[in-house]
């Protein structure tokens, strides 16, 4: 935004000095800085959600949203891994009690473990799903064995103790079920 | 003599306001949207100065810098950054990078810093062409 409101600001400064507005060049700067309007509108709608996510220390957690912001948060970090990943949310809203801010340290700490055993290319897919025990399971699948067997002693075990949750893998090791017990 | 630079960055509309303004300043300016890209242009073509930033994907600023440094020894490299912090600067001089400066750059400060590159890049290529003839008198022992 700051490059092209400075190259609005040269046009202008040689539009003075006699040489005519380019119309169409003007109207293309104006495009590019409203499309970096909306990206900075979302950046800061996700730091919002972020700053308040410690606000209280107890609440009932939407997992799909909370799975999004984190994605939102850390997107520029799995991006320029060249990482790419699929949520798929479930079918019906999925509730999960505790802090947001430590449901967010959580899902982070275990992206951040799987994102650096993943080559660039690679898909990494989330969903979730509420088992048979009414126990609500988000899953992270992805095509290669990389969670290995002491994945869940990785973990900020503090953090799983909050919410009573544990990991269970599955698929010969190509996906981790995080299991929340409340 | 107007200065050559190259800026690498993988956002793209970033590049283009910026290489406008550059060239509306009188530099002769030439963009790529990744290091690979980069480094390629750097391989064909000449340039006194490379505005590189820090965090891009498939390789970022720290390693591109390395292979540049490593390429072309008097190019210099000044790195952008979103982030600047004390350790990423000295880590960035101590691999030769002329200057790490925060995001959103001041132009002027910037154009004034790839003018000063400029001038240090043809200080360092005119050692090295001296060094060169020296070289040449003493070994055909003129």
């Amino acid at each position: 935004m700051n490059e092209n409101a400075g190259l609005m600001s040269d046009h202008l400064f040689m539009a003075q000095k006699g040489k005519p507005i380019d119309a169409e060049r003007f109207s293309a700067i104006i495009q590019r800085i409203e499309k970096q309007i909306v990206r900075a509108d979302g950046i800061a709608k996700s730091l919002n959600a972020f700053s308040h996510s410690m606000d209280k220390p107890e609440q009932q957690i939407d997992l799909n949203e909370a799975v999004d912001l984190a994605l939102s948060l850390g997107s520029r970090i799995i991006a320029n891994k060249g990482i790419q990943v699929d949520h798929t949310e479930s079918e019906n809203k999925l509730y999960i009690n505790g802090s947001l801010f430590f449901s967010l340290f959580l899902i982070w700490s275990i992206l951040e473990n799987i994102t650096e055993n993943l080559a660039s290319g690679a898909v990494l897919n989330i969903f979730s799903k509420e088992e048979d025990n009414n126990q609500v399971c988000l899953s992270f699948q992805c095509e290669q064995a990389i969670f290995a067997s002491d994945f869940a002693e990785q973990l900020n075990c503090q953090a799983l103790d909050l919410f009573q949750a544990k990991i269970v893998l599955a698929e010969q090791h190509t996906r981790a079920d995080l299991l929340f017990g409340r | 003599m107007s200065e050559k630079v190259l800026i690498i960055d993988d956002e793209q509309e970033f590049t283009e306001a910026l290489a406008e303004r550059m060239t509306n300043r009188g530099m002769d300016v030439s963009t790529s949207s990744s290091a690979i890209e980069g480094l390629q242009s750097v391989e064909e073509k000449s340039f006194d100065v490379v505005v590189l930033d820090l965090q891009m994907p498939e390789m970022d600023g720290i390693e591109t810098l390395k292979i540049l440094k490593k390429k072309k020894p008097e190019l210099q490299v000044i790195l952008l950054t979103g982030h600047a912090t004390v350790e990423k600067g000295i880590e960035a001089m101590k691999l030769g990078a002329m200057d790490l400066l925060e995001k959103p750059a001041d132009l002027s400060t910037l154009t004034e810093k790839i003018k000063k590159a400029q001038a240090k890049k043809m200080i360092l290529v005119e050692k090295k062409a001296e060094a060169r003839i020296k070289e040449i008198m003493e070994t055909r022992g003129w």
